[in-house]
Parts: C-alpha cells; structure tokens; sequence
C-alpha cells in the first residue's frame, strides 16, 4: 500500500470515528428511539458481557436503560486492514470516558467495528464494559 | 496538696503550669454541656425521645479533658501505681495516654469529673509498697492529640477488624477512642480528629467495602468530610448512626448527600436542636437521604414516588466473558494466556510474530496529569493517539504504529508489567472464518521500583487466519488507573462461587491452588499473599518458601499479610 493512501485512509478513519462517536451518544443519551438506524440490521451488541442480536432488540436493549450520559474522554480510530475486510471500508473504534446512569457515575469503555453500507456508517460489533463491574 | 481545679479560670495554684491563661479556652468538644439549662426553652418542641437530658450535678460538672500528673510517678511501676488507684477509686475512669512524662507518671480523663474529684482525693494518701505517699494532681487541658504511628494504625485496623461482624457485615466504631484495647496500648485515636477519621475511612474502603452497617455513635465528631467518600466505594452502606456526636448544623450533612441510607440516627446532635418541628426534620434529613426508611430508630411514612421510576432502573447484571462461538472460547484463550506470557517477560520482540506483516497498533489512554495517579505514565503519555488532545493529522499518523517490527520494537519500548489472568473479561463478538473480533480487559501493575500502579487495560484486536494459525491485523490499546475496585480485586484468589473469567486450564489452576493453600499454611500468611508469594517465585514452592522465610526474619513482611490476630 503506498504511503499517501495510508495517510487518507488514516485520517478518513478518524474523521468518520469522531462524526460516528457524536451522533452514536447523542442518540443514545437523548433519542434512543433512533439508535436501530446506527446498527446494521444483524448488528451485535455485547453490554458488559451480555448479547443483543439485531439492530431492533439494541434499540429496545438502550430503551430499557435507565436514563444516561456519557462523557466520552478518549478517542481511537483505525482503518481495519484490507487483509482483513478485503475493499469493504471499516473502521475500528474504541472510545472510553464515564457514564451516568441513573444517579451513578462509571468508567467504561466500548469498542466499536463499523463499516459503509449503501454510503452509510453501520455498527457490526459494539462491545460496551464498565471498567469494574459493579458489585 | 490537693489540687482540684474546678474552672481553668480559678487556677492560681503551684503545680499547675499553664492554667494562667485568662480565659478558659473553647475546646471544639467540650463546650456544649455548658449551655445546658439556658437552651431548654428552645428544646420544647423537639423530635420525640430527647428533650430528658439528665440533670448535671454541680460538684460533678467537670466535663471535657482533664490531665492527672502523679508526682516522681517515673520511680514506680506504672501498673502498680494505676492498680493501686483503682484499688482506692470506685468511679470509673479509662485512663488515656497513660505515660511517662518527664518525672511524672501522666494520663487524662475525658468527661468524667466523679473520678477527677476521687482520685484528688486520695492524693498522698495512696501509699506504695516502699512506704512513700505519691502526690496527684488534675489540671484542665486540651484533649490530647498524637498523630498515629504506623504500628499504631496496624493496631487500629485490627481493632476494627475485631470490631466488624462480617455476618452482620456491621462495623461498630462506637466510642472508639474508649475501646480497652486501643487505651491499653496507648493509642489515642479520636474519630473527631480528621487525621484519624482519614485513616479509618481509607481501612473500611480497602479491607470492608462490603459493609453494610456502621455505628459511629458517641464520638464527638464535628464534621463528615471524610465519610464522603464512602459514598462510592461502598455501595452496601445502609445503616448509619451518628447517635451523640457534635454535628451542629444540618448542613454538615450534606457531605453525605445522596448516600443510599435506609436507617440513619442522627439523635443527641446540635442539628436536631435546629428544627422547629418534627416535620422539618425529616424533610431536612429526606431532601439529604431519599431513601431514608428509619430515622433515630422511628419508621418514616413511605415517601411518595414514580411508579416508571422504579421500572426503568435496572441495569443488567455483567457477565464476565461472552464468545458469540463457543469453539473461539479454547483457541482465544491460550492464544492470550501465550501472548500475555511472552508480554510480561522481558523480551516482547518476539510478539512481532503475533500480527500481519501490515498490522497497526495504537495506544490511547487517560491518566491524570500531575498527583500520585499521574506517577510513571509518561512513556505512556508520549504515545497517547487519544483523537480527543490529538488534533493534528500528521501526529494522528504517526502515532499510529505500522508493521510487524516496528509494532514489535513499540511493545518492547513500553513499561514492564505484570498481568492478572484471573481479572480478564473476554468479549469475542464476531468469529468467523476469515475474521474475528477480541476485546479484552483487565488489570495489570507496572513493575516499579516502589508501590507498583495498579492499571486497567483493554485491547482491541482483529485477528484473521494467516497459513496454519491466526495474526493480528489491528489493534487498540486503551489504559488508565485501575478503579478502587479494581485494585481491592487484583491479583486475589477468585472466589468460590462465581465463574471466573477467561478458563485458565484448569489442571494448572487446581495445582496452584492447593500450591496456595499449603503455602500459605505454611507461612501463616493470608492465601492472597501466599498467591503473590508463589506467583512472584514462578511458582517454585522451595524458592517462594527460601524468600519469605528470608523477608520475615529481616521483619519486611507486613503484618496485614497475615490473619489478624483476634486481642
């Protein structure tokens, strides 16, 4: 791969991961009833080891969530190699930062692969952990 | 001469060097019982229960500290010569701080004049074996004040840890200073003193999180600042007395605001005096304490609330480990257990083989930027890609680490570490033939010379098929400070019950187990040092044994690493 293509595709990568992570809490924090859109429609979630099959059952996953807000504090975004995904652009993010949950404030991290699907941004796999699980 | 000094005032006698001042000093806790009489009028209407404060008797109104000193007392036995008082003195009394000072022999009495005024009285009349009459004087004074020893705070942990009903999980601190251990070792540890209050605080957070309970009436505390971060740590706080303490104003208690207290007695404080009515009271205490169910002992009418409230509440239990294929669940865990292995010895080289000849790897993380959290972070802080700080293109490049040797040569330029397998939590969402997706976290210290930190990581690394096994293709490393939590977990035994993390295989687990167990009986050490022991040796049994024996004889080994004694 020639250096300049790896530049763009670097900072492709991180421009998309910082639009992706704005939108993606935004809607989580305040309008859930849209978060099934972000998915692909056989996205995964896996919240601190539990699964949601399916961008609609995410959807209802975050519904039942008690109210949040997250404050993301840490950002990272990588285009995933072609030896990997072959020409299907995807990136790989991880974010982490507290969130507030009802009345209390965790740490946590979540990792995310998205991919283009009919020029759209789409989750294949969200990996959500409190840094401890709470007791 | 008998000397008894009811006001520090009237004291113009010999023998009671520094009671000139001209006016009594206000001691933070000994002033309220003075005021006694003139506030009963704006008692009236006060929360049921209290208002029957008992009469003080005049001759018996020596309230707040006082301090004996037996004369030429350095020439006696201590023992003998507080036998011998106690065998004249019928009042009871605990004698604080009970020392040698100069050529007197001293101790100080706290709120208890009956036993100020009998032991002046027996003042050369109490007669030692040699004939010689010792002569006691009492002067008022301030409450003593002895900043702990390290012995002396090991010796207060375990008076807690004697204190604590791990049934019950209760911790009774109820009068502490009093506690006749503590005052048979002469250590002074009032909970009013902030320095103190500290080091207890910081014991429940690291040895009893769990608690449920905790009883800190008749202490005299001022002020609940320290209490406040109990809040985070321990969740199972329920029940809280601060029955007889010195808590003026409800506003000292917002410190606690938000606790999850369902049982809480605050009688016998200033603040109760505060409130017109009952009404006020509990609403003070409700806008502080929503949950609050009992108040000084008194159920409380339920509170009004949201049925949705309670429904839209639960967060799901965590899960440690999920493998969206059952099959990866093997392969993924010797494939960390190996590469993990190869991290935490010294030459990380060798990793390069673990990822694609185009691999990329970057190393975001969050750590405070000055105080202790902030120590030995800077070989990580130089490689920091965190997108948020980083926002120019060309460093958002560069720190992104390219190619199998040069992600061999990153590895090995970071901090040396020590992972604990058994905190992993392992999430593989995606296995497919040709992809898999593995994020992993948990802590590890980073070897230091002194007081390693404890760090939380998590990776997050694609892995494809390459000829017969499997390389990493991308991968993100996130690191920061490990949670209270976190660290109180580290490198400790798992639990009984609860399914662990990554299946370490079990052959060897069992094997180390018992290893643990016999090293342990062995040494008298607790079963987690025992594991540190051996796992720091490499599990060599004879080499682990060689250096404990080592460390103990040179006193190195720390008394918390062995049960604590039951006084």
């Amino acid at each position: 791969m020639a250096g300049e293509t790896e530049r763009t595709q670097i900072s492709f990568a991180c421009e998309s991961a910082e639009d992706f992570t704005k939108r993606y809490y935004e809607y989580v924090d305040k309008m859930r009833h849209k978060l099934s859109k972000l998915y692909l429609e056989a996205g995964r979630l896996v919240w601190n080891g539990n699964v949601v099959e399916g961008n609609t059952m995410i959807q209802k996953f975050y519904e039942d969530l008690p109210t949040s807000m997250h404050n993301v504090t840490c950002l990272d975004a990588q285009p995933v190699r072609s030896e990997a995904v072959g020409q299907q652009s995807t990136i790989q993010v991880s974010t982490a930062g507290f969130v507030t949950l009802k009345d209390r404030k965790y740490p946590f991290s979540q990792s995310f692969l998205v991919t283009v699907k009919d020029d759209k941004w789409k989750v294949v796999t969200d990996v959500f952990r409190f840094q401890s699980a709470p007791a | 001469m008998v000397v008894v000094q009811g006001h520090w005032r009237g004291n113009k006698r010999g023998g009671s060097r520094g009671g000139h001042g001209p006016r009594r000093p206000q001691y933070k806790d000994d002033d309220t019982e003075m005021t006694g009489s003139r506030e009963k009028n704006r008692r009236q209407d006060q929360y049921k229960r209290r208002g029957g404060r008992p009469h003080v008797n005049n001759t018996n109104n020596r309230m707040g500290w006082y301090k004996a000193m037996i004369k030429d007392g350095v020439n006696y036995d201590r023992q003998e010569v507080l036998e011998n008082i106690r065998s004249l003195v019928h009042e009871p009394f605990i004698p604080v701080l009970y020392e040698v000072e100069g050529r007197s022999l001293v101790f100080y009495l706290e709120d208890n004049g009956p036993a100020v005024q009998a032991i002046s009285e027996i003042s050369r009349r109490l007669t030692m074996s040699n004939g010689d009459k010792l002569t006691i004087f009492f002067n008022r004074s301030p409450p003593p004040n002895r900043p702990l020893t390290q012995a002396q705070q090991e010796k207060v942990m375990q008076v807690m840890s004697a204190h604590y009903s791990p049934e019950m999980k209760r911790l009774d601190l109820k009068n502490f200073h009093n506690d006749t251990t503590l005052v048979k070792e002469s250590i002074f540890c009032p909970l009013y003193r902030q320095p103190n209050m500290q080091i207890v605080v910081n014991i429940i957070m690291e040895h009893i999180p769990h608690v449920e309970e905790i009883d800190l009436s008749h202490n005299k505390i001022t002020c609940l600042d320290e209490l406040e971060r109990l809040m985070s740590s321990c969740v199972n706080l329920h029940r809280l007395s601060l029955k007889k303490n010195k808590l003026t104003s409800p506003d000292s208690l917002d410190k606690l605001s938000g606790m999850q207290i369902t049982d809480l007695t605050l009688e016998d404080n200033p603040l109760c005096d505060r409130f017109r009515d009952t009404e006020s009271y509990i609403s003070a205490v409700r806008k502080r304490f929503p949950k609050v169910l009992y108040l000084d002992g008194q159920e409380l009418p339920k509170p009004i609330g949201f049925e949705v409230d309670e429904e839209v509440t639960k967060i799901p239990k965590s899960i440690p480990t999920y493998f969206v294929e059952p099959n990866a669940q093997n392969l993924v865990t010797v494939f960390l257990q190996e590469y993990y292995k190869i991290f935490d010895a010294t030459d990380r080289l060798k990793l390069q083989e673990a990822y694609s000849q185009h691999a990329l790897l970057s190393l975001s993380c969050n750590f405070p930027e000055s105080g202790p959290g902030a120590r030995f972070t800077s070989l990580y802080n130089a490689e920091n890609r965190n997108l948020k700080k980083i926002t120019n293109n060309e460093r958002r490049y560069k720190l992104v680490v390219q190619g199998r040797n040069n992600i061999g040569k990153f590895l090995s330029s970071l901090p040396q570490t020590n992972h604990d397998l058994m905190s992993f939590e392992v999430d593989v969402p995606l296995a497919e033939a040709n992809l898999m997706v593995v994020v992993v976290s948990g802590v590890y210290s980073q070897i230091a010379d002194r007081n390693p930190p404890i760090r939380s990581f998590k990776r997050t690394m694609i892995i494809i098929p390459e000829g017969n096994g499997y390389c990493i293709t991308n991968e993100q490393l996130y690191l920061t400070n490990a949670t209270v939590d976190q660290i109180k977990k580290a490198f400790k035994e798992p639990p009984a019950k609860d399914p662990q993390p990554v299946a370490v295989p079990n052959v060897e687990a069992q094997q180390k187990e018992t290893m643990v167990l016999k090293f342990s009986e062995a040494s008298g050490m607790l079963p987690c040092y025992s594991l540190q022991c051996l796992e720091e040796n490499g599990w060599d049994f004879d080499k682990a044994a060689a250096v404990f024996t080592k460390l103990k004889a040179e006193n190195k080994i720390p008394p918390e690493y062995f049960p604590p004694s039951q006084p």
